[in-house]
């Protein structure tokens, strides 16, 4: 990666205070998203990578959500403790954000055209024909159909997938340097989905937007990330670049997502889903979270969480680094099983008596 | 989903834990919770105990001691004809809590009745029952009130009743919205492919769903239903001198506010004291099961 | 036990009255959820259904288990008319037909607690004394790998993973034949959905039971059906024997669909074609004349919009064994490159 990269998390602790006490939503993430890069965020519910796109956005629920530490460098500036107002200009401008529930992001009672208009008039001084133009342009840009008719209609008379593109165009309606964007089609039929990832990649490769995507369906980092970073409870456990991600994993975390996914060539084949549950998200993480699943824990791993490391082997040739927060990581033979090969080999139990119960209580 | 119920959590409390430890754990959550906790536990027990106490010294004239200020022996002073203000505020709060108690006792279960009926069997009966609560909704509760109570005479039975009368539609509306919601949840819809007869569902699932939201009405309701009671009582329609209650004493204190300003002050006061506590419980609970709740829920009225 | 199919439904028509008004109720159209469904289910087998939203599988599994009345069409359950049930009759031949729901938040009652909540069917059926009763209800949480003492917790201490547990548990509890399994796993998370599909395998194998699967995930669907039927707009495009689907799929919009779902391959997903279809779904309410794919179809497209799709709707025909397409064009789809691009075993796959 050439130069500095636009936006860089780094160490985020974000917390939530809660009347059961504190939950530890983000632990500890380091990040990078370069120019025009698009990066996918890709865990399950609990991982922490919605709460991570607030806090970048600074759209995190106050005073209950506070970045307790970590620093978040959009263009070489600080985005945490920025007031307000200077959020307000970066939003929008510079950074971007599409969500997964379009008809909760759209007011349901202004007009698509209005609301569009409104994005643009706010950070540029153009006039209300000049606006108006611009925004059937951007409707037209994302594959809406009569676009000056549609302006004048409201969200509830789109489809989810139309709303998902308007959502989009007023994302990029003024050309901003990075979109996030948290399950944009998690919501919307397969068909449609595949049609507004189309546009996303489309548009952000063309606009040269560098796309945050976030995702908990690897198939959809599979084709449109080129870089991924794999979360859990709260830490970023492994990133790579996509290719290497899914043909050489050495999170034990990965290898267990890659293997629970049903595979074409797999059919009949038991799955091999990873045991257990994720960890409650209001203790605090001691340790590697991912140690009372792993099948290759070591002691270290039920006492100190390892920092995200290059993984021995790992091929640079893409120029991206494979990097892994792993005592024990995966070796390549061992990517295709769910547990170590090495003989001799067993997880290693927990340090005290009173976590063991802890882990086996309900493995489920 | 964690993340989302990390980032709602901020926002909403878990289900109250059951028994002490809930109450502890109301209580701890916000001084507003402990104040009302303390303001309703120290009336109840004033309504309680205080009569075995005190006796009859809320029904003793005595003559000779005739509109005396507070002082030792009379912490709250004395009324027109001599009696213990203090044990007769304390016997109004019996009354006041009684009375409360059937009113909301009375107006709940009916109302809620017919509001499961309305929203489990739909139709006209459900037309029919929501153009009801429509006729009611349209008087202003106090008015109607007063006019049932005039209607029927003036006594406390019936103001008591007629607040029920007035509080019933509420319950109602309530009981059938969550009804509503609660007829295409998944869980009604796994107990009729169990073979649940529609009977069954009411009985098993939607009266159990109903009761929470409308416990937390009930206890808002209480604070109102007391109000009520004074008021009407205060015009002149509840209860009848010589009975301690709080409305009915403070009709009568009127024409005494300059030279013994303790006969009026000191119901009202307690009146004020009761109501607040009774409003700041009903707030907490409804906060505490589901903060999503407010302004769904019927606030303070008359 | 009949020979037949376990389950048979027969040109099932599930029509919903959109209404208007207050006071006077009037209808002003109908939503044509299911439109002329026939689906034959054997015993011991597992059945896929797969579409989008409007394309009627919910519909579908709900109306086989009861809580619709179909508006036309018969529903044949182990030799019997369900349409000709009624009373206790009918209670006890449902009690055999049971469902698994989507929301693990919604399907658990959450004032009851785990042990009543399966205990529930049992009650309604009276199966038991009490003792017995709550003896079963252990015995259930054992089978879909949950501690007895599950049984005094609540819904909202359980995770999503562990309330669908409850639910398999209590649509067990009546020892049914047919389970449908409405998107019972797509609303967990990945690593949990692979333990619950396991675990419906598991019991699949041994209780013997029938399963009509409906999803929209194909990959799932893939993994866990024997057969396969591919539903729009409230009727069947195709269907297959699983394998069969995947590498002979016959229909424009399998093909799509086949090639709209991203693949957790990223070298497959760089070289492969995606076919991206044109447009919205169509309102249930107004399904397009003819073909009802026609609107959006690819091949349609591709063959200079013949006439043929707008007027004429094309029948389900046979094109193998237990393979049927309704389409006008099936030789057309065959030699197609998009075809080509999403079939299993072709040169495009994995490995």
């Amino acid at each position: 990666m050439t130069g500095e990269p636009l936006l860089s998390v780094l160490d985020l602790v974000v917390r939530f205070d809660t009347p059961q006490g504190e939950v530890h939503a983000v632990n500890g993430v380091s990040l990078d998203v370069g120019a025009g890069e698009t990066v996918g965020l890709v865990g399950e519910s609990g991982s922490g990578k919605s709460v991570t796109s607030l806090a970048v956005m600074g759209l995190l629920p106050s005073p209950a959500g506070r970045v307790a530490s970590g620093r978040i460098l959009f263009d070489g500036k600080d985005v945490i403790g920025l007031p307000e107002r200077d959020l307000r200009k970066l939003r929008g401008k510079d950074i971007s954000m599409v969500f997964q529930d379009p008809m909760s992001s759209l007011n349901p009672v202004i007009t698509i055209g209005e609301q569009v208009t409104e994005i643009l008039r706010a950070h540029e001084q153009i006039g209300k024909a000049d606006a108006r133009t611009r925004a059937a342009d951007l409707l037209r840009q994302v594959g809406i159909p009569n676009a000056e008719e549609q302006l004048d209609r409201f969200p509830h008379q789109f489809s989810g997938g139309m709303r998902q593109r308007v959502m989009i165009a007023m994302a990029l309606a003024l050309h901003p340097r990075l979109l996030i964007a948290d399950e944009p089609t998690t919501a919307l039929d397969v068909t449609i989905q595949a049609q507004v990832l189309e546009l996303l990649v489309a548009l952000t490769r063309d606009l040269g937007t560098a796309l945050l995507l976030i995702s908990h369906d690897l198939g959809i980092m599979a084709r449109v990330a080129q870089r991924i970073a794999v979360m859990y409870a709260g830490f970023v456990m492994e990133t790579a670049s996509t290719t290497e991600l899914f043909a050489d994993p050495r999170h034990p975390y990965t290898v267990g997502l890659l293997n629970s996914v049903p595979a074409i060539d797999d059919r009949g084949k038991e799955l091999r889903p990873i045991e257990g549950a994720p960890p409650d998200l209001e203790d605090a993480p001691v340790g590697c979270p991912f140690a009372p699943r792993c099948a290759w824990r070591v002691e270290a791993c039920w006492t100190t969480m390892p920092p995200l490391q290059p993984v021995a082997g790992g091929r640079g040739g893409t120029g991206i680094d494979h990097a892994a927060a792993c005592h024990n990581p995966v070796t390549a033979e061992e990517v295709r099983g769910a547990a170590p090969l090495r003989p001799g080999f067993v997880p290693a139990p927990p340090p005290s008596g009173a976590t063991a119960a802890a882990a086996s209580e309900e493995p489920l | 989903m964690m993340e989302e119920a990390a980032v709602s959590a901020a926002a909403a409390p878990p289900r109250a834990a059951s028994g002490l430890r809930g109450v502890w754990a109301f209580v701890r959550a916000s001084w507003l919770n402990a104040l009302a906790v303390a303001i309703v536990s120290i009336v109840v027990l004033l309504a309680l105990v205080g009569p075995l106490l005190l006796g009859s010294k809320a029904n003793t004239a005595d003559f000779a001691d005739i509109l005396r200020g507070p002082s030792s022996a009379h912490w709250m002073g004395t009324d027109n004809v001599g009696r213990d203000l203090f044990a007769r505020v304390v016997a109004g709060a019996r009354i006041s809590l009684a009375s409360a108690a059937l009113i909301v006792l009375l107006a709940a279960p009916f109302g809620c009745a017919l509001g499961i009926l309305a929203g489990t069997i739909g139709g006209w009966v459900d037309e029919v029952l929501m153009r009801l609560t429509d006729l009611f909704f349209a008087f202003p509760a106090f008015v109607l009130a007063a006019a049932i109570a005039a209607t029927l005479g003036p006594s406390l039975q019936h103001t008591i009743i007629a607040v029920a009368i007035v509080y019933w539609p509420w319950y109602a509306r309530l009981a059938r919205s969550q009804v509503l919601t609660l007829r295409e949840r998944e869980f009604v819809l796994a107990a009729r492919v169990s073979g649940s007869s529609t009977l069954g569902i009411v009985a098993r699932h939607m009266v159990r769903n109903v009761l929470p939201i409308v416990a937390i009405q009930m206890s808002a309701d209480a604070g109102n239903a007391i109000l009520s009671i004074s008021a009407l009582s205060f015009l002149g329609l509840g209860a009848q001198p010589p009975t301690p209650e709080w409305g009915t004493m403070m009709a009568g204190a009127q024409d005494y506010l300059q030279t013994a300003w303790w006969f009026l002050t000191f119901p009202g006061l307690t009146l004020t004291f009761t109501v607040l506590g009774f409003n700041l419980l009903g707030d907490g609970l409804r906060d505490w099961i589901d903060p999503r709740l407010r302004g769904v829920l019927r606030g303070g009225r008359v | 036990m009949s020979d037949g199919p376990l389950l048979e439904v027969r040109d099932l028509r599930v029509h919903f009255p959109i209404t208007q008004g207050v006071l006077v109720r009037r209808t002003t159209g109908t939503v044509r959820a299911v439109d002329g469904v026939s689906i034959d289910i054997d015993k011991g087998e597992t059945v896929g259904l797969v579409g989008e939203s409007g394309s009627g599988k919910t519909t579908i599994g709900r109306a086989i288990v009861r809580l619709y009345k179909p508006t036309e069409g018969r529903i044949v359950f182990e030799g019997t008319d369900l349409a000709s049930l009624n009373g206790s009759d009918a209670k006890k031949v449902t009690a055999r037909l049971q469902m698994v729901f989507q929301d693990p938040y919604s399907s658990l009652d959450p004032r009851m607690s785990v042990g009543k909540c399966i205990d529930e069917p049992l009650k309604i059926h009276r199966t038991g004394t009490k003792a017995q009763r709550r003896a079963r209800v252990e015995e259930l949480l054992g089978t879909v790998g949950l501690p007895a003492r599950m049984a005094t917790r609540y819904p909202h201490e359980l995770s999503g993973g562990q309330r669908q547990r409850v639910g398999l548990a209590r649509a067990l509890a009546l020892r049914p034949s047919l389970v449908v399994a409405d998107e019972a796993v797509s609303a967990l998370d990945v690593s949990i959905q692979a333990q619950i599909i396991n675990l419906l395998q598991r019991l699949q194998r041994e209780f013997d039971l029938t399963y009509l699967f409906i999803a929209h995930d194909l990959a799932v669907v893939r993994h866990i059906s024997d057969r396969i039927a591919v539903l729009y707009m409230g009727q069947v495009v195709e269907s297959a024997p699983t394998d069969v689907l995947h590498d002979d799929p016959l229909h424009p919009y399998t093909i799509a669909l086949l090639s709209a779902i991203p693949r957790p391959d990223p070298v497959l997903e760089a070289r492969r074609k995606h076919i991206v279809l044109s447009g919205d779904p169509p309102s249930p309410a107004a399904p397009p004349p003819g073909c009802r794919f026609h609107t959006r179809c690819w091949l349609r497209q591709k063959l200079g919009n013949p006439e043929r799709c707008e007027t004429e709707a094309p029948a389900l025909g046979s094109v193998g064994p237990e393979h049927a397409v309704a389409c006008h064009f099936t030789d057309e789809v065959r030699s197609s490159a998009e075809r080509e691009a999403v079939r299993v075993g072709g040169p495009h796959a994995r490995e």
